[in-house]
């Protein structure tokens, strides 16, 4: 187990310096930073000042080893317009965006794997045909949609819910509702295609036969199989929810991570685009490994590949 | 004294989109206490549904009904959820054709051993544990505190199915269904597990359904035997007169395909009618080489001997057989 997870460790460290090394490349061909900096009004002699204090005019590679050093260090620049570092801009969002992402995780993984599992011990069925309109109807609804809708009808007709900020719980919950309804879909299809298929082989026919009752069924036998693939799609949907959603923080005025990627997109604030891009891969990768360590721990077949 | 098991007039249906699948069409047979019965087919015959039927695990889609279908002269059609789950384990236990899918991948096989004697709440964890040891010991998984750890991956096809049968042993059952025990196992280990399931039968004195398609099978392990066609049953007796004395054509045809040396190996011609809608007659009269036109329209039931009956035209007496080439003497098989 210990050499299984070195391993993803070494793969995972790779993987992310390429993409280290590839954001940083785009970020500078995409255009000139200094000249975006100064502004529209900035003169010629102007650019040429802001790139030279800015280290802008050296080579890309001594820009990236320079830029590479400081990060191993745990040095990630400052903000080139609010002369914040990097970190505490980050630090300042992370937590709101974290908790959006979890409790929208969980919410969709608390309606999705009930359903799922319920459409597939009856296919075809009322429940099964309302699991799956209901999973093409959050697929198919736009969550920018949603969410002013949503605004519209609890926020301001019924004025249950607050509409922007982050200041209370009870902010959270029109958000997380939008995110959630993003993430079951895909989670609910899952869990229904893939206990469909584990209720088709031969071992569940063996517990049948020994007399364990159906619920028993589910949980211990072909939940414990269907599982598997459900966590390595949880993993990747919670990567991709830590990177915050533009639509849902702007919509909401949340001041979270998605916003701040944006926001720095769009005034070419490198610093804090190149640490954001690092942050969601980190996630991505950390994710995916502790869903392959937990796939390991419950699948022997996977522990002994190794 | 009346039978453990005891079926009449079986029919099993399945709606498909070419029609109606008669799959079963009104088979009968009981098995006594202690009893080991075989029933005997090609694939598709029927005889996996039959015990599916039995095990009360056919599919969703498959229409049952019968005459008779009783366990200790309860009607099982009557079973609720809860009288059927005391049954499986306790009453009637299975083992599969394929040990290799036929356990959970991702239990220790202890945890799948005891489950079941701990839901039928025989005992607590630690009397499962060591009823789980001795029959491991018994079917020879060794060494027990190991093998109980272990999963299904970590061990042969041969050991898995020796792990099958001692978990299906766990509750004490009355009945044990082999669905194609040893049909996916090398032949070695095929006649290990025969004789295992010989022996285990006389230990326990439970009754044995055998479900195979291999003759040499039946005549290792069965007392009784019913041969299967088409989702009939075409001939039934004691395995010992069955097999020397073949009564219906298709058992003969049955016997001829055996391997002998240095002899060609004697194909029954043509294929299985399919089985949907209105079916008459004889089901075996297109690949018959006795069949005649009175075949189309009537099958009476005859007897050979005392329980060793079959369903033809053609008259035999106690002397002869269909085809004295096919008769063997019952060594042959074993």
């Amino acid at each position: 187990m210990l050499s299984f997870v070195r391993g993803k460790l070494l793969v995972s460290l790779l993987v992310l310096l390429t993409v280290s090394l590839v954001g940083f490349a785009l970020l500078h061909l995409s255009g000139d930073l200094a000249a975006t900096l100064a502004g529209e009004n900035a003169s010629a002699e102007q650019i040429e000042e802001i790139r030279r204090s800015m280290g802008l005019d050296r080579s890309l590679l001594a820009q990236y080893a320079s830029w590479l050093t400081g990060a191993a260090r745990g040095d990630l620049g400052t903000s080139f317009f609010t002369r914040e570092t990097v970190f505490s801009l980050f630090m300042a969002r992370i937590g709101t965006t974290a908790i959006l992402a979890v409790c929208a995780l969980v919410v969709a993984l608390t309606i999705s794997l009930p359903l799922g599992m319920l459409a597939a011990l009856r296919p075809n069925s009322w429940l099964d045909r309302l699991v799956s309109s209901l999973a093409l109807s959050g697929q198919a609804l736009p969550s920018f949609f949603l969410a002013l809708m949503m605004v519209s009808i609890f926020g301001v007709t019924l004025r249950w819910l607050p509409v922007s900020g982050s200041s209370t719980p009870l902010h959270y919950i029109m958000p997380i509702v939008v995110l959630a309804v993003g993430a079951i879909p895909a989670l609910m299809r899952l869990t229904r295609s893939g206990v469909m298929e584990v209720l088709e082989q031969d071992y569940i026919r063996t517990a049948r036969s020994k007399g364990i009752p159906t619920a028993r069924i589910m949980l211990n036998h072909a939940m414990r199989n269907a599982i598997l693939p459900i966590i390595s799609l949880s993993a990747v949907q919670l990567g991709t929810l830590l990177g915050g959603s533009v639509i849902v923080e702007s919509v909401f005025a949340i001041d979270g991570i998605g916003l701040l990627t944006y926001r720095s997109i769009q005034r070419g604030d490198f610093p804090v685009v190149q640490a954001m891009l690092m942050f969601v891969s980190a996630a991505y990768i950390v994710l995916t490994l502790l869903a392959d360590i937990l796939n390991a721990w419950l699948d022997p077949r996977l522990r002994q590949k190794r | 004294m009346s039978p453990l098991l005891d079926i009449e007039g079986l029919r099993i249906d399945i709606p498909g989109h070419a029609g109606l699948l008669r799959a079963i069409r009104g088979i009968s047979f009981s098995i006594g206490e202690g009893e080991s019965f075989a029933i005997v087919g090609e694939s598709g015959c029927g005889k996996s549904l039959t015990a599916m039927s039995v095990l009360g695990l056919l599919p969703r889609s498959a229409v049952l009904s019968a005459e008779t279908m009783s366990w200790k002269n309860q009607d099982m059609r009557m079973f609720g959820r809860r009288q059927w789950s005391h049954l499986h384990g306790l009453g009637i236990a299975a083992i599969f054709q394929e040990p290799m899918t036929a356990l959970n991948p991702v239990l220790p096989i202890g945890d799948q051993m005891i489950e079941s004697f701990l839901h039928h709440r025989l005992g607590n964890r630690r009397a499962a544990l060591s009823r789980a040891g001795e029959l491991l010991e018994r079917v020879g998984v060794v060494p027990v505190e190991r093998r109980l750890r272990q999963y299904p991956h970590e061990m042969s096809g041969g050991l898995r199915q020796r792990v099958m049968i001692a978990m299906a042993l766990m509750c004490r059952p009355n009945l044990m269904i082999a669905d194609e025990p040893t049909t996916a196992l090398d032949v070695t280990t095929q006649v290990e597990i025969l004789a295992l399931l010989k022996e285990l039968q006389a230990d326990t004195g439970m009754a044995l359904m055998l479900i195979t398609h291999d003759l040499g099978v039946v005549a290792h392990v069965a007392d009784r035997m019913a041969v299967m066609y088409a989702g009939e049953i075409v001939e039934t007796g004691s395995v010992a007169s069955v097999l020397t004395r073949p009564a219906h054509p298709y058992t003969s045809a049955l016997l001829s395909c055996l391997p002998t040396r240095g002899q060609p190996l004697i194909p029954i011609p043509g294929v299985v009618p399919a089985l949907i809608g209105e079916l008459q007659g004889c089901i075996f009269r297109n690949r018959c080489g006795f069949a005649m036109p009175d075949c189309a329209s009537q099958v009476p039931e005859r007897e050979v001997a005392p329980g060793h009956a079959y369903r033809c035209l053609l008259a035999r007496d106690d002397s002869g057989s269909t085809t004295d080439s096919s008769a063997a003497p019952l060594e042959a098989f074993q």
